[in-house]
């Protein structure tokens, strides 16, 4: 590929997906600048090792599989980095409808869970992933996967 | 709650990013490609380190640690160098750790590295073994099979992060060698390649680049160079485009190490196949393609086409023959390979690709099947 295809895909690929991955690393990270960071490493990684996909799912589950390992990675040593609270998240929407009492609770109790849970809940609940690809982008057996979403859900389930 | 429960929250189905967010990615991703900043070329590496050391020590440079380090450092046998580099190119994914940080490592992580900035060493370096099995259950070692660092199953002791200090900075000063070999053997620099592609897209093609071509040049880098050319130190790719990408091009491949051409092509990217011919058609044309390529060969790479074995053969994707191009390899006495591409419908040489390492044996090791021509 040339230099200028490169570029090219490489724009589109920031374009279509970092929205994407934002609100994946957010809800994990919970903090705007180490998101910036974490996806801007992602994409370099795209850049450098210009993977061939089969399809766009499988581009898209690559993508997230390594924001998810950069995120981990963040968070492993960034644990007592300030969060973002949640009055200013609502700074970060496009839709400037002010969000509800019981929507921001549902928020409160994602953030609440552990890193474990909390990938897992936004890869299967929020994204709609099947137990196999969230097990698959978290590099975990399905087994460990339906045990996180169990787990999960118990502390989820007085919310949702 | 199930499956179908999707959680479908305003707040978190509009989280976007900031366009000038975006923005400053796709700048820094440019960048971080051009760039010999070793942060990016060795991303994947570094990923693989011990974060809150990289940050801390990246913000004050690789070269401002105090001297005790540094001499520590410098003071590395050839032999653990040699570990760790080979360490290095394993590289590993970002899951390099085979457990979590408990969160009073982390803490004492924190504390430690400052400590071994000023100088408090562990004991005994970092175990470095080839096999999983050669890991006990308490212990900590780096393991080449896997390319992990297997921690101890409980919490880590002091001179255990130690060493685990140790090691990341000694990865780290490795890289750093490695960079600077990588400056020191390259022969041409990015600013003489304009002037050569010029030379060899006359030599091979009878083209006189102007400036009404536009004009690129990339240094491959990191991964993508490793997987293509690994042999190569520094490779450049140039590209002149006259009127757009689809109209005319000529796009080299350059190796900075020793000058030489690794291929040269024309309107290289045009490869959507067209498969006009139908098998049987391109095959009749092939005699036609011979006499194009022995005069070509004669003219332009000063060969003796009675001294040199020529073979000829079409690409084969997802089990279809390209008719589109016809491929003659041609290997000399002296063991160096040439492939050569022959444009079937207009009669044309469009590329040529250089090869060193071409034999007999080795030639039908790619998607076409070489026939030798008599």
């Amino acid at each position: 590929m040339s230099n200028k295809a490169r570029n090219t895909d490489l724009e589109k690929t920031i374009l279509e997906y970092s929205d994407f991955l934002f609100r994946i690393c957010f809800l994990i990270l919970k903090n705007e600048q180490d998101v910036g960071d974490v996806i801007q490493e992602t994409f370099i990684q795209y850049m450098r090792k210009h993977p061939k996909f089969n399809n766009e799912e499988h581009k898209k589950a690559w993508l997230i599989k390594v924001a998810q390992n950069k995120c981990k990675d963040f968070l492993r040593f960034h644990k007592k980095h300030s969060c973002v609270p949640l009055d200013e998240v609502e700074e970060l929407l496009v839709d400037s409808t002010e969000a509800t009492p019981s929507q921001k609770a549902q928020l409160e109790v994602i953030w609440e869970l552990d890193y474990k849970l909390r990938s897992v809940v936004v890869l299967y609940y929020i994204e709609g992933y099947s137990v196999k690809e969230t097990a698959d982008m978290l590099g975990i057996s399905e087994a460990a996967c339906k045990k996180r979403l169990e787990r999960a859900r118990k502390k989820l389930k007085e919310i949702l | 709650m199930s499956h179908n429960d999707r959680i479908n929250n305003p707040i978190i189905s509009n989280l976007t990013m900031s366009e000038e967010m975006k923005m400053n990615i796709l700048e820094n991703c440019k960048k971080g490609r051009r760039t010999s900043d070793k942060l990016f070329r060795y991303s994947k590496v570094l990923a693989t380190c011990l974060a809150v050391f990289c940050i801390c020590i990246s913000g004050l440079g690789v070269h401002a640690a105090i001297s005790a380090v540094d001499e520590r450092l410098q003071n590395m046998s050839e032999e653990e160098k040699n570990d760790y580099m080979e360490m290095n190119i394993l590289g590993a994914d970002a899951e390099i750790y085979t457990r979590d940080f408990t969160d009073t490592e982390v803490e004492r992580i924190l504390v430690l590295q400052e400590e071994y900035k000023k100088g408090r060493f562990p004991a005994e370096t970092i175990a470095i073994v080839e096999t999983v099995a050669d890991v006990g259950d308490d212990e900590l070692a780096v393991v080449k099979e896997d390319g992990k660092v297997h921690l101890p199953k409980d919490e880590m002791t002091d001179e255990q992060l130690l060493q685990l200090i140790d090691y990341d900075e000694k990865t780290r000063y490795t890289m750093d060698i490695v960079a600077d070999e990588d400056n020191t053997v390259t022969t041409m620099d990015i600013s003489e390649t304009g002037d050569f592609s010029k030379e060899m897209v006359k030599k091979y093609f009878d083209v006189d680049i102007d400036d009404s071509w536009e004009f690129s040049v990339t240094q491959i880098e990191g991964e993508l160079k490793d997987d293509k050319y690994p042999e190569y130190q520094v490779i450049y790719e140039v590209i002149f485009e006259k009127n757009g990408p689809v109209d005319e091009g000529y796009h080299l491949v350059i190796c900075g190490d020793n000058r030489q051409l690794i291929s040269i092509n024309h309107n290289g990217y045009v490869t959507a196949p067209n498969n006009s011919l139908s098998y049987e058609d391109a095959l009749a044309r092939v005699p036609q393609g011979m006499d194009t390529v022995v005069n070509y060969i004669e003219s332009k790479l000063d060969l003796d086409a009675d001294t040199v074995k020529i073979y000829s053969g079409f690409n084969s994707f997802m089990e279809q023959v390209q008719t589109d191009f016809c491929y003659f390899m041609i290997l000399d006495e002296a063991g160096n390979g040439y492939r050569i591409r022959w444009t079937v419908e207009t009669d044309e040489i469009t590329e040529i690709k250089f090869y060193s390492d071409k034999n007999e044996e080795n030639i039908n090791n790619g998607s076409v099947n070489y026939t030798l021509m008599e």
